[in-house]
């Protein structure tokens, strides 16, 4: 035993693949964990958006005076089809960004339906909603799917 | 040459060892592939469903409304949208109908109509909406198989237009 302690031969090959084999246990673990936080983003990040979807159920333009015009303000109802809850981040009509007071925040459940009060901006000339005219409202979500439709005011 | 090449062994373990390293690293990338393809089907399969869920909407002399289930899957309704178009003048308002209110099954968020078949939409005299948030609700009930709506049409209202919503966010319309 004691002599086995003493000989000092080839105690540097096992040190050395004793660490050869530590190094690369935490490269391959810092690796995958690289990887699985990558993967986690990715899902529930832009790769989210191939599982959203969300379908335009109603338009209520608001009245104006005198009666039978509109003012600027809209709500526009959104349903959530997708397979994925949802964050709108923001909303367009013809494409310029509506006003909105609908926090970016809100997560639209899968199944919700959701009301969105939104308003025209202040460069919009005239500012208020025209009978008869067809507007383009699309509607970007958080992870980048783009959501678009078309409605005639009445 | 070639016995050459196959003796000399020298760079093997570099070559083995770079080959591992993207072996695993194909492994955890994979991972990442083959949820994205699986998210595509199920996307691609949603799209199906949406095409096989055809409604038709129709307006009885009576003033009900028949959903017809035209397509080849059941469909399960989810909201009756009522849109006024107002007579000059006059404001225009939109009031929906909350049909998942009256699911019996959880896994059935709303009415269901069986592929096929169909079912009768009837009106009764208006009662208080259940809020004051716009767009307003009205309040319905179950008729047995059929949907009872709170809704009248006021007299300043010259047409209403119905929009039946699915759960698959399948729309079909009609105007009074």
């Amino acid at each position: 035993m004691r002599k086995m302690s003493r000989n000092r031969r080839a105690v540097s090959p096992v040190i050395a693949t004793v660490l050869m084999i530590m190094v690369t246990m935490i490269g391959m673990t810092l690796l995958f964990a690289f990887v699985s936080s990558y993967a986690d983003a990715y899902k529930s990040g832009v790769g989210s958006s191939v599982m959203e979807s969300l379908t335009v159920e109603d338009i209520w333009l608001s009245p104006g005076v005198p009666k039978g015009t509109y003012d600027y303000h809209a709500i526009i109802s959104v349903y959530n089809v997708g397979k994925v809850d949802l964050r709108i981040n923001s909303l367009y009509v013809d494409g310029l960004n509506l006003t909105t007071s609908f926090d970016p925040n809100a997560i639209i459940k899968v199944g919700q339906h959701v009301p969105i009060s939104v308003a025209l901006p202040d460069s919009w000339s005239p500012h208020s909603w025209v009978s008869n005219v067809t507007y383009s409202f699309r509607i970007v979500t958080r992870s980048g799917s783009i959501f678009e439709t078309k409605y005639t005011a009445p | 040459m070639l016995k050459k090449l196959l003796k000399n062994r020298k760079g093997t373990a570099e070559i083995i060892g770079s080959v591992m390293f993207i072996v695993i690293l194909l492994f955890f990338f994979t991972n990442v592939y083959l949820w994205h393809d699986a998210a595509t089907k199920e996307m691609n399969d949603l799209d199906v469903q949406k095409m096989n869920s055809g409604m038709e909407i129709k307006l009885q002399a009576d003033g009900s409304l028949i959903v017809n289930d035209t397509g080849g899957i059941d469909v399960v309704l989810s909201r009756l949208w009522i849109d006024e178009n107002a007579s000059a003048g006059t404001q225009a308002n939109h009031y929906y109908a909350n049909l998942t209110a009256l699911s019996q099954d959880p896994n059935v968020p709303g009415v269901q109509v069986l592929a096929g078949q169909s079912i009768t939409i009837r009106f009764a005299i208006k009662t208080e909406t259940i809020s004051n948030i716009l767009p307003q609700s009205v309040n319905v009930a179950s008729l047995g198989n059929d949907v009872m709506v709170y809704y009248t049409q006021p007299a300043t209202v010259s047409s209403v237009k119905f929009t039946i919503v699915n759960s698959l966010g399948v729309t079909s319309s009609t105007n009074s």
